[in-house]
């Protein structure tokens, strides 16, 4: 075999093997292709998508972004220059125990609120930006907005909350992003104003120390996004009993039953569920005629509604 | 350059060219309304801008940003980094000797500006630096330490000029040798000029200690 072939040479092989008998020189497209068309079975079936390869990472592709969930509120978007942002470190501890992010390095860190589950800053690497204020600021090119909303009072004593809480905003090549934090109220008009118009919109579902699920349906509804994506809920890492799944939040979606091809299938429309085990916790995007498409993994059609999809991707990695 | 004491491990560094920096933030358990823990004394954060801010290790008093203003930069003990006028980087050492649950990491940070070199300790533990460590430190003009049976050890290996205790230093027999000075003051100002020739160590008064800290 050449030797550009890198982590995933065995795997790579074992399917030259299983296809050509062997021998063939692959380069990683050809092997992925034939992944997803040959004698393993495919992405479309699995869910998972071999997005390992350090490519997708850095934005292998002009005017896409990756969008990558680490458990709790904490994404990492990445840019197609290869910025990097996180959004809401966490800490594990007894009841999170999604693994931390790796000390990967970042350009900018945006907090929320002064909840240790969302600020905890040293699991980030490098020498990161922090942005957690009201005031618009242009980091590393990218220009982000705060906006101040309210947090829920905590009444345990045990965790404090700061009162304030801010909706983080801002764009990366063309794709406009706001993270709700640990929001804990229905959003006023003025709020809705400040925020504008929303492509992806990360929103907190697990009620309790945020705003309970109705009200993130009506914050949905408020800013009217293309895609969801739910966090900050219940779940195999997240044990916090009270709070609600992600499931609880799709129940009022409607159900389908089939899917495109006919085939039995229950499914929650215009919604890319991921599970717990299978599925992806990685997702690229790129801006097309105005609207948002998701390039890669997934069945595109399973979000690809006007507005208010929902992708739940697969929790910590 | 300024030095100015909040509490904790946490001090404001200001060179003579302006840049800022804060050490280890500590989470102040600070609630807007109703009283405060008492465990904490009601203390506020670090409630001032800056442009930077240095973390040796990620406990709850060494690492909590949200309470700082501004929009800065977070340098979490990586490599070596040059932030304006200040040349940074941190040596890894040991939190603890004695840990029921394996060793925790802290890493010392050494700045160097305005001609002298500085190290900030952090939660530092160990009985004394490993050869290594020393090499990397390298020569150190000034000193902020928390204070307990290493500190002699780790004092007679780097000598520097000044030492400041904190992280609730408390004076005892080693401290009384040194001839410390009690201050009545958060905030000290140093250049190379004005070090003192022989060691001298000085106690601070944080601006935001709390009474049961």
């Amino acid at each position: 075999m050449n030797s550009g072939i890198g982590r995933r040479s065995f795997f790579k092989r074992a399917v030259a093997a299983a296809t050509f008998g062997g021998g063939t020189v692959l380069s990683g497209k050809n092997a992925f292709a034939m992944h997803a068309a040959g004698s393993l079975l495919s992405h479309e079936q699995t869910g998972v998508f071999p997005m390992e390869s350090s490519d997708y990472k850095i934005g292998r592709y002009k005017n896409r972004i990756t969008i990558q969930y680490y458990g709790l509120s904490c994404f990492m978007v990445t840019s197609s220059t290869g910025k990097r942002i996180v959004m809401d470190p966490f800490i594990a501890d007894r009841k999170i125990l999604f693994p931390e992010l790796a000390k990967e390095p970042a350009d900018v860190v945006t907090i929320s609120c002064g909840s240790y589950s969302h600020c905890h800053v040293f699991a980030v690497g490098g020498v990161p930006f922090v942005y957690q204020v009201t005031e618009p600021a242009e980091l590393h090119g990218i220009k982000f907005r705060g906006v101040e909303t309210e947090h829920l009072k905590m009444t345990d004593g045990a965790i404090v909350a700061a009162g304030k809480n801010v909706v983080v905003c801002f764009e990366v090549d063309g794709i406009k992003l706001c993270h709700l934090g640990a929001l804990g109220h229905k959003l006023t008009d003025e709020q809705v104003n400040q925020i504008g118009p929303v492509d992806i919109l990360m929103v907190p579902v697990g009620g309790v120390s945020t705003l309970p699920i109705e009200d993130a349906r009506a914050v949905c509804k408020q800013i009217n996004p293309q895609i969801i994506m739910p966090m900050h809920y219940r779940n195999e890492r997240a044990l916090f009993p009270e709070w609600a799944t992600v499931y609880d939040f799709l129940s009022d979606r409607p159900m389908q039953t089939k899917n495109s091809d006919g085939q039995d299938k229950k499914y929650y429309q215009n919604t890319l569920l991921c599970d717990y085990i299978v599925g992806s916790n990685i997702f690229e995007f790129m801006k097309k005629d105005g609207r948002v498409e998701l390039t890669c993994p997934g069945d595109k059609s399973q979000i690809a509604a006007a507005s208010m999809n929902v992708l739940v991707p697969r929790c910590g990695y | 350059m300024k030095f100015k004491w909040y509490d904790t491990a946490c001090w404001k560094f200001t060179t003579s060219k302006g840049t800022r920096i804060v050490t280890d933030p500590f989470f102040a358990n600070y609630i807007p309304e109703g009283p405060p823990p008492p465990f904490m004394g009601g203390r506020k954060g670090v409630d001032e801008e800056t442009d930077l801010v240095t973390i040796t290790h990620p406990h709850f008093d060494h690492s909590y940003v949200p309470d700082v203003k501004g929009i800065f930069q977070v340098y979490m003990c990586g490599g070596p980094f040059e932030f304006r006028d200040v040349k940074i980087h941190s040596v890894r050492t040991w939190h603890d000797n004695y840990g029921d649950y394996g060793r925790m990491i802290n890493s010392v940070i050494v700045y160097e500006a305005d001609g002298m070199r500085i190290i900030h300790m952090g939660d530092y533990g160990q009985d004394f630096f490993y050869d290594e460590q020393l090499e990397q430190i390298g020569k150190i003009d000034i000193m902020f330490t928390p204070w307990g049976g290493w500190t002699k050890a780790t004092v007679d290996q780097l000598k520097p000029k000044l030492i400041f205790p904190m992280h609730h230093a408390h004076p005892d027999d080693y401290m009384r040798s040194l001839h410390y000075t009690q201050l009545d003051t958060s905030e000290v100002e140093y250049m190379p000029a004005t070090l003192p020739k022989e060691m001298k160590c000085f106690m601070l008064k944080g601006c935001r200690a709390g009474e049961a800290t």
